[in-house]
């Protein structure tokens, strides 16, 4: 007995279907993704003055002014940029102290994050934000 | 009458190949290259940095520019905030469920309530020690970052991550 179902042509598979839905999937996820821009900016929480004042640990302490410039160790202020250069930062980054950043209460968080930046550049892994007095 | 044959029906399919392996390049490239974000819960421009790290948090908080808070893609207050980050981002889920189950074995069992308190005191691990991610806007005051920053500390967050948009790095 001969069965004949085996001498049908086998017929090609269309892809037709399978590109449309690729395409779907394709302008899917070229409509949903985003390409991630983002960076992120390591920072402790300290308390309030009183906490880490007890704590007689050297440390570098920055505080950001209104107006843009930085107070590095009580000294006098000097522009954001110049924290760079400047000789007790590059003396606590090379001795790997804490910094210690404090700012004023109206300053943005643009100019905030400059100076975190910058910080970040010179090498500092151990930054520190000054809370609420 | 003369038919034409029957014209025999190929599959003109195979000029497509090429088009098809584009396609599937560019696929898999945007699977992999993408990340499908979430519609943040709220409107924050980010400030810029250019020399910062790869973030690593996961779980963030948004801070607006009006100053309003959102944790987990919804908008908390600043009274609950404390509460609600002190807490593992499952938490409440898990807890939910457990009160359920333990609902669910005091019906069928009822007088073992030893193995019901058990059940209770599951322990929820804690998230893993990543630090809180903050997406603050760029215009916020430090003053309303150090009162946000207090509530933190209060709940027990020592570290966080400011999030901000990497642009190319100003010549200096």
């Amino acid at each position: 007995m001969q069965l004949e179902a085996s001498r049908r042509p086998r017929r090609a598979i269309s892809l037709t279907p399978l590109i449309d839905v690729v395409f779907i999937l394709l302008l899917f996820f070229m409509l949903t993704t985003q390409f991630s821009n983002r960076q992120g900016i390591s920072i402790s929480v300290l308390g309030d003055s009183a906490e880490s004042l007890t704590m007689d640990i050297e440390r570098l302490r920055i505080n950001l002014q209104a107006d843009g410039t930085v107070v590095v160790n009580n000294l006098p202020p000097i522009a954001i940029v110049s924290i760079l250069d400047s000789p007790e930062v590059v003396s606590a980054r090379d001795n790997a102290l804490l910094a210690v950043v404090d700012s004023e209460e109206d300053v943005d968080l643009q100019a905030f994050t400059q100076l975190m930046d910058l910080l970040a550049r010179m090498g500092f892994d151990n930054v520190a934000v000054q809370g609420l007095r | 009458m003369k038919l034409t044959p029957k014209r025999q029906r190929k599959s003109d399919d195979s000029g497509l190949i090429p088009m098809i392996n584009v396609v599937f390049l560019l696929l898999i490239f945007f699977m992999v290259a993408g990340v499908i974000e979430s519609t943040p819960p709220l409107d924050v421009s980010l400030p810029e940095s250019a020399d910062a790290q790869e973030p690593v948090s996961q779980r963030i908080l948004f801070v607006s520019a009006d100053g309003l808070l959102a944790l987990d893609g919804e908008q908390v207050s600043e009274g609950s905030l404390a509460v609600l980050v002190a807490q593992p981002v499952n938490d409440a889920i898990d807890q939910h469920t457990i009160a359920a189950s333990a609902q669910d074995s005091d019906v069928s069992f009822t007088g073992s309530s030893s193995v019901v308190t058990d059940d209770v005191d599951i322990h929820v691990a804690p998230d893993s020690e990543l630090p809180l991610g903050i997406q603050a806007d760029a215009t916020i005051t430090m003053k309303r970052l150090k009162q946000v920053m207090d509530i933190l500390r209060s709940a027990g967050i020592a570290e966080v991550e400011l999030l901000t948009t990497r642009v190319p790095a100003v010549s200096n």
